[in-house]
């Protein structure tokens, strides 16, 4: 926060699709891969975002702005006179609407969460996910994940005698 | 999102009239191994063991999935601790006033009859797990069973754990069945597992179990003993520490866990008398 007046660093980043987005330093730096990448000098000019779309890449890119710390349009001024309590609560309500996205989305959003090893954006964009797998039935999970039934019915049987516990 | 999901299974299902929309909507199960794997690291296994039922695609993640748990616990119905409360404290239920003796002996043959149907539930996953040994990894087995006749299946898969999945860290937890004198779980004479010296063990925590001989665990640094027999504990835990000489920490407590007999210490054990 020191270094906020003295001018920040920014980085380009470029999705495969031919879009580039100039983002701070610090906010890029929220996703560990591309951290790794400044810090071994291998992020010059731009870096190339491979399998993460325009569309999703800015996604990525609101979340960690607003997820960075002490930076942004508000952040360094409400630090000193919110409470970090209401800052989170703030924080948990934006992460709320954020995720109000489709389901192809979101499942966009995980990857690029888990490719670019950001750790905040993969337990919230799979949270969803979880809470669907935990409280429904197979039936239900399977229409939800989009997912088809592809067992033999004796494949079937072993694997269910195999997982047995599950169904107790 | 109770509501809405119904209406959005309605959406899919006329949805996936049109085929190439099915084949492109399937985008988790397109997700890596890993990545799924950690979603799954955030469920208890019965849910994780359950989507192994999904489809092809997810029946080899439950074998991955490092931590299982099984616990009796978790499959006892709320009628059970209904049961239960009833039984337990009849003058704040009023249950023993107002309903007499008969009812009384009915809400026990209620609470026997639930905890025995949960244990055969247990050990017969517990067999069906252990049959289909191969190709599973796990790290950490957890295992809470109620101390019956029908245990075998405990042993069995511990050591399958032990032999066949290289466990590292193992908790047995045997409890009494309610209102009746502790018995206490009993591993095979020859010990958990069958290769020993194989074993990958590195913590071991029981309690309501005799202590089995541990002979040849060289990787085992932590044993936790709780609600051991009574003749257990110094005897056979200095038997264990000179058999597994790292051994670090040994903590054991007879009665209560709020007194725990610790050994600790990184030096071999020396048996008393000995120099």
């Amino acid at each position: 926060m020191a270094t906020r007046e003295a001018g920040k660093k920014m980085i380009m980043l470029k999705s495969p699709d031919g879009m580039e987005f100039e983002v701070e330093e610090a906010v890029a730096m929220e996703s560990q891969t591309i951290r790794k990448m400044i810090e071994d000098d291998c992020a010059d000019t731009a870096i190339l975002i491979p399998n993460i779309n325009s569309k999703i890449l800015s996604r990525v890119i609101e979340y960690c702005n607003k997820h960075v710390p002490t930076t942004g349009a508000t952040g360094a001024a409400a630090s000193d006179t919110v409470a970090p309590a209401a800052l989170a609560e703030d924080l948990k309500i934006w992460d709320a609407e954020f995720i109000k996205v489709n389901r192809a989305t979101r499942f966009d959003l995980i990857q690029a969460a888990s490719y670019l090893n950001i750790k905040g954006l993969l337990d919230l964009t799979s949270q969803t996910t979880i809470d669907t797998i935990s409280d429904n039935s197979l039936e239900e999970i399977r229409s939800f994940l989009s997912t088809k039934n592809d067992y033999l019915p004796e494949e079937e049987q072993t694997i269910r005698r195999e997982n047995q516990w599950a169904f107790q | 999102m109770i509501a809405r999901s119904g209406r959005d299974r309605f959406l899919r299902r006329r949805r996936s009239c049109q085929p190439q929309a099915v084949h492109g909507d399937d985008r988790i199960s397109a997700l890596s191994d890993d990545l799924l794997l950690d979603i799954l690291g955030r469920l208890d296994t019965r849910t994780v063991l359950a989507t192994g039922m999904l489809s092809k695609r997810w029946a080899g993640l439950p074998r991955e999935h490092p931590v299982l748990d099984f616990r009796v616990g978790d499959i006892l119905p709320p009628r059970y601790q209904r049961w239960l409360l009833l039984h337990r404290d009849p003058e704040v239920t009023g249950f023993h006033h107002n309903s007499g003796a008969a009812k009384v002996e009915k809400a026990m043959r209620h609470i026997r009859r639930y905890e025995r149907r949960a244990m055969r539930a247990l050990a017969s996953s517990a067999e069906r797990l252990s049959d289909a040994a191969a190709g599973r990894r796990v790290s950490r087995l957890t295992l809470e069973f109620f101390s019956t006749h029908n245990t075998g299946c405990i042993n069995r898969l511990i050591s399958t754990a032990i032999d066949a999945w290289e466990v590292r860290d193992v908790v047995a937890v045997a409890k009494p069945v309610y209102s009746q004198r502790r018995k206490f779980h009993a591993f095979p004479s020859q010990g958990i597992c069958g290769h020993p010296h194989a074993s990958r063990l590195r913590s071991l925590k029981l309690a309501g179990c005799a202590l089995p001989p541990l002979r040849g665990h060289g990787a085992l640094t932590v044993l936790v003993l709780q609600d051991t027999p009574m003749s257990t504990p110094v005897s056979a835990t200095r038997r264990t520490r000179a058999s597994s000489p790292r051994a670090r920490s040994c903590r054991c407590s007879t009665s209560s866990p709020a007194t725990p007999l610790t050994y600790e210490g990184r030096s071999p054990w020396t048996p008393p008398g000995r120099t």
